[in-house]
């Protein structure tokens, strides 16, 4: 049925009655709407993409209201990825539902709805309820859960692009192959800004044998304009390194002449500092200047969000925890430290600024290096030519499915048979198996492989075919533990009196004695005590260089920058300058080209250098880090396979390094065979540290697919006994398992996420076939120094423990 | 086999550390071991979080061909033999006494053997809760328990599960499982296999550290400083 008049009448009248006009992609919405449509809305933040699907929800609601056919209960779902946007969409609606006339209650459900609210939601639950994949699971983990779904006409995902390359987005594929089934009918819509892959983004969020979809994409232009700000002397700025403090001078202007600034970093650690050297700055923005990351409390984070709405503030420093939601109109300029490594990342930071309709959003790029230099031309093109980056459906992810499995077991159980057909039709599992299914029925009800089961295991039961948990404890246990955010150890850290600053890693906190001073939100803490998981603090004058650090991943350079990248130097040398980054780098890439040399697009440049620290091999293939860790575990591993060694390796998104102890004939290993793609994963597989990756992976699995409970909240100590070192885990099974399903997993992420084993694979194929340009360099070149001062470290052996204990031994007695 | 030992001599009691992580004391023909956190991968299965626990069979048949190998009279455990509450790998305790019949098997109560004294005497175990005093040596499971101790006794513990980490040149590192022979106290590795590292480090020119790589033990130089 297509939108009765009645209800366009209404759709306009409404958008009159707030002075706007309706986009025609808002229109479209609402006939596919209404037409039974599901589908995937290609919007951009700020564009009115809450309404464009709000709206034909509650008008088909009023439509449906108005003809007497309704029951109470709940009826669509919202899933947002960050639970702090919920409460804004709600408004949102609510306000919409208000104007319309309609009667619906529209609530918010995530972590942070207190009992007595979610109680009230199961008893007599809200139409409308805004909420999280995470919350989605929590639901369908009560008893009953199945008639609470039942009329449930509408799923709405928002920032699909943000879930879609996640475990998170895994989550929603599974609770989508549920609700699909207990409600028959229902539709599914996405929202996504613009990536590489939609029509995939699409395919992965309908699974298979998906209902009559459409993609629909927002016909809104937002102008984007970039200026990279650039150091006077580049003779003087660092080669290396990732603060740029050296520039802040050059920002200062731009903050005072603009209503409003968000200052985007790439860590939080990279925030803190900032933040504080800011101030020092510009001591009379204090109150007027703000801090915002992921480490610090909630309190302080919706602070900071609404003061920002407001334009009560004139600059915050932030990280990727503004990337997404609330609109800040405000905001007029945006400063990004440090390269964002990829041109969505950067587009939609830049879209934080500008909402004005018809204003231009401008972002400024602040190089922590003069490499950094090369990246900002390789965006400026990338922006201009609209190269968005695709963003990689998970796959087979065994852990979740466990925790999904698990999840269905506590609240009224399951029978396998209909369980595996729904699982089938999502992206994620479209591959999975017989045998692997049953050994994942096998892991939750034995523990261990089918013939063995591991003793006294305890968790999901069968009773006449229903598979079901019945001990209390564990099904507590397993609702606490949903989800998939894995976060590092982490202590709260809070004032005397309670209130809450934020998280730090327990790691840093260790390093500390009571009356350490260190910086933290922005402000100098003193460490009074440590009490359990909590750390209790006071604010003091004393000054610190002490900043915590957060491990967080480093995302690697894009495919789409990394060729434009490569573009760039190609141009350089034949001496094509256009741009004025390039041109700012001259004296630097002069010097390259004396000391070493500056590759081609179809030249793979090399370089060797011997120092004290040893023989040093440099590759500079420039395609990103995570491909070059594979790259350097593969060279290494195949370098030695003859001659047992150890090197120790280096590597950033333009290039890694294999540094050795012993001299080895790099011009006659340097072959074709290194570049071979036949036997990669082998190889790599081959490689002591690819055990390293995997068991890290494997960190994550073994807490999602609930090996690992991390306590019950509230309680000071960690459940007794339950403690336990993934590492130690991964070695047991390794050992004794090696057929378990997450050990496979690990080693499998390890090989397609970790190494980008995809990129390895074409990035090999194209560095066999270029000219190999061997430099040996006497004085580390402009190129080489970042990776040979870098002190962050892996190292590859095929030499025997004992070899290499007694080499390091003999060399300290010689020291 | 004491060949591949290595002597450490200690208030004059002749000492061999055992690449297994164990420590053989020659004059009383025993053998001392620490942290067997034996009933782990078990206890985390009851709380149904699925580990396998074939690794414990191994470590206890090794305990058992060292102890027939040496020719042992006595095994001392310095404490955490069992992880938690009790659970059937407790049988492997019960067959492990009966396997090694003709040796005494005493064990230094820690902070993880928290089950009823009647388990262990039950199996024949003698368990004391105490520090154990013989000869020059005081035996415990944690030495921060120890309190207002006779100065000329030397503790000899366990429960940190000490590691060592090394550097190497291409700025190598690597992290291993070590006897630590300090000034005022020893703290041996631990024994069992589902245990982790803790980082120790040489306090003063007088402390021994020995790191175990692989099949062999080897005395790390205390003049290794690590790279800042």
């Amino acid at each position: 049925m297509s939108a009765p008049p009645i209800m366009l009448d209404r759709f306009h009248l409404w958008f009159k009655n707030r002075k706007w006009k309706p986009f025609a992609f808002q229109e479209e919405l609402l006939q596919l709407y209404f037409e039974g449509y599901s589908g995937l809305l290609n919007a951009p933040t700020g564009s009115g993409k809450t309404y464009a699907l709000g709206l034909p929800l509650l008008l088909d609601a009023l439509f449906k209201f108005q003809n007497g056919k309704v029951k109470r209960g709940i009826k669509a779902i919202w899933i947002t990825p960050i639970r702090a946007l919920a409460p804004e969409i709600e408004v949102s609606l609510r306000n919409a539902a208000n104007e319309l006339g309609l009667d619906w209650r529209i609530e918010n459900r995530t972590g942070d709805t207190s009992a007595k609210d979610r109680a009230k939601q199961k008893k007599s639950p809200p139409e409308v309820l805004v909420t999280t994949p995470e919350s989605i699971h929590v639901l369908m983990a009560q008893k009953g859960y199945a008639d609470f779904f039942a009329g449930l006409e509408c799923i709405i995902v928002d920032e699909w692009h943000e879930l879609l390359s996640t475990k998170r987005g895994v989550q929603v594929e599974l609770a989508l192959s549920r609700l699909k089934s207990i409600a028959p009918g229902l539709r599914v819509w996405g929202i996504s800004a613009t990536i590489g892959n939609l029509d995939q983004a699409a395919e992965v969020l309908l699974g298979e044998d998906p209902p009559r979809f459409k993609i629909v994409t927002a016909d809104i232009q937002k102008k984007l304009q970039m200026e990279t700000i650039l150091p006077n002397e580049i003779e003087r700025y660092p080669w290396a390194g990732h603060l740029g403090l050296k520039l802040i001078q050059k920002i200062i202007p731009i903050i005072e002449n603009s209503r409003s600034t968000l200052v985007f970093t790439n860590t939080r650690g990279q925030a803190e500092i900032w933040y504080q050297q800011l101030l020092a700055a510009h001591p009379d923005w204090a109150g007027q200047m703000a801090l915002h990351h992921g480490s610090l409390s909630a309190e302080t984070r919706v602070w900071v969000e609404s003061a920002l709405h407001e334009g009560r503030l004139k600059l915050v420093v932030c990280t990727s925890s503004l990337d997404l939601g609330v609109d800040f109109r405000p905001v007029e300029t945006v400063i990004q430290i440090g390269s964002p490594k990829g041109v969505s990342r950067f587009a939609q930071r830049a879209g934080r600024s500008g909402h004005q309709p018809g204003a231009v959003s401008k972002i400024y790029l602040l190089p922590t290096n003069a490499l950094e230099l090369i990246e900002a031309a390789a965006l400026k093109e990338a922006l201009k030519e609209k190269l968005y980056e695709s963003r990689i459906p998970v796959i087979r992810a065994f852990d979740v499915l466990i925790q999904y499995l698990v999840t269905l077991a506590v609240s009224d159980g399951f029978y396998p048979a209909q369980i595996f057909k729904e699982v089938k039709q999502t992206f994620c599992y479209q591959s999975i198996n017989e045998s692997e299914w049953s050994q994942l029925l096998a892991f939750i009800t034995t523990g261990g492989e089918t013939l063995r089961a591991y003793e006294e295991y305890a968790k999901v039961e069968i009773v006449d075919g229903l598979y079901k948990v019945n001990n209390k404890r564990i099904a507590m246990q397993h609702r606490l533990s949903i989800g998939t955010i894995s976060s590092e150890s982490s202590m709260m850290v809070s004032y005397r009196n309670g209130r809450r600053i934020g998280n730090i890693e327990e790691y840093f906190i260790s390093r500390l004695k009571i009356g350490d001073v260190f910086s933290f939100s922005g402000k100098n803490l003193e460490l009074l005590m440590i009490r359990g998981m909590q750390v209790f603090v006071q604010n003091t004058s004393k000054k610190s260089s002490m900043i915590p650090s957060w491990n967080g991943g480093r995302m690697p350079l894009s495919s789409q920058v990394s060729a434009l990248l490569r573009k760039k130097l190609d141009l350089y040398v034949d001496g094509d300058i256009t741009d004025i980054e390039m041109e700012t780098l001259v004296p630097l890439l002069e010097l390259q080209r004396e000391r070493s040399a500056i590759p081609h697009e179809h030249e793979l440049l090399i370089e060797k250098y011997h120092s004290k620290e040893g023989y040093h091999l440099l590759f500079y293939p420039f395609e990103g880090r995570l491909a070059h860790e594979g790259m350097a575990m593969l060279f290494a591993y195949r370098m030695t396979k003859l001659k047992p060694a150890t090197f120790s390796i280096s590597m950033n998104d333009y290039g890694f390094e294999l540094l050795t102890d012993q001299p080895l004939d790099f011009d006659a290993l340097i072959n074709d065979d290194l570049f071979d793609t036949k036997n990669l994963s082998d190889d790599i597989f081959g490689s002591t540290n690819y055990t390293e990756i995997a068991k890290r992976r494997f960190r994550d699995i073994a807490a999602i697919a609930g090996l690992i409970f991390k306590g019950f909240p509230g309680k000071m100590q960690k459940t007794r006994h339950l403690q336990a070192n993934s590492g130690l885990f991964y070695e047991v099974f390794n050992d004794y398992d090696k057929n378990n399903l997450l050990l496979k997993q690990a080693l499998e992420e390890a090989l397609y996420f970790q190494l980008e084993e995809m990129r390895l694979r074409k990035a090999l194929n194209r560095m066999a076939a270029q000219d190999k340009l061997m430099m040996e360099i006497e004085r580390p070149s402009p190129f080489s120094f970042p990776l040979l001062v870098d002190r962050m470290r892996e190292k590859l052996s095929n030499e025997s423990v004992e070899e290499r204990v007694k080499k390091m031994i003999r060399e300290m007695e010689a020291s | 086999m004491l060949k591949e030992f290595i002597q450490h001599t200690l208030k004059s009691e002749e000492l061999y550390l055992v690449p297994e992580r164990a420590l053989w004391w020659a004059a009383s023909k025993t053998l001392i071991l620490s942290d067997l956190h034996l009933g782990k991968a078990t206890h985390f299965n009851k709380h149904g979080m699925a580990l396998p626990n074939l690794h414990s069979h191994k470590d206890l048949e090794l305990i058992c061909i060292l102890a027939e190998g040496l020719e042992a009279e006595r095994l001392l455990i310095l404490g955490d033999v069992f992880h938690s509450s009790y659970n059937t790998e407790f049988q492997l305790l019960n067959s492990l006494a009966k396997r090694l019949c003709t040796q005494q098997i005493e064990i230094v109560q820690g902070n993880h053997d928290i089950l009823d004294q009647k388990y262990y005497a039950d199996a024949g175990l003698i368990l004391h809760t105490t520090p154990l005093i013989e000869g020059p040596f005081i035996f415990v499971h944690d030495v921060k328990e120890l309190k207002n101790v006779n100065h000329d006794l030397y503790p000899i513990s366990g429960h940190i599960h000490p590691g060592i980490r090394l550097y190497g040149k291409g700025r190598q590192s690597l992290r291993l499982p070590c006897f630590y022979f300090g000034e005022r106290y020893a703290v041996l590795p631990a024994y069992g296999s589902l245990t982790g590292l803790h980082t120790v480090r040489h306090e003063s020119d007088q402390d021994k550290i020995y790191g175990i790589a692989g099949e062999k033990i080897a005395m790390i130089p205390n003049t290794f400083k690590s790279p800042k």
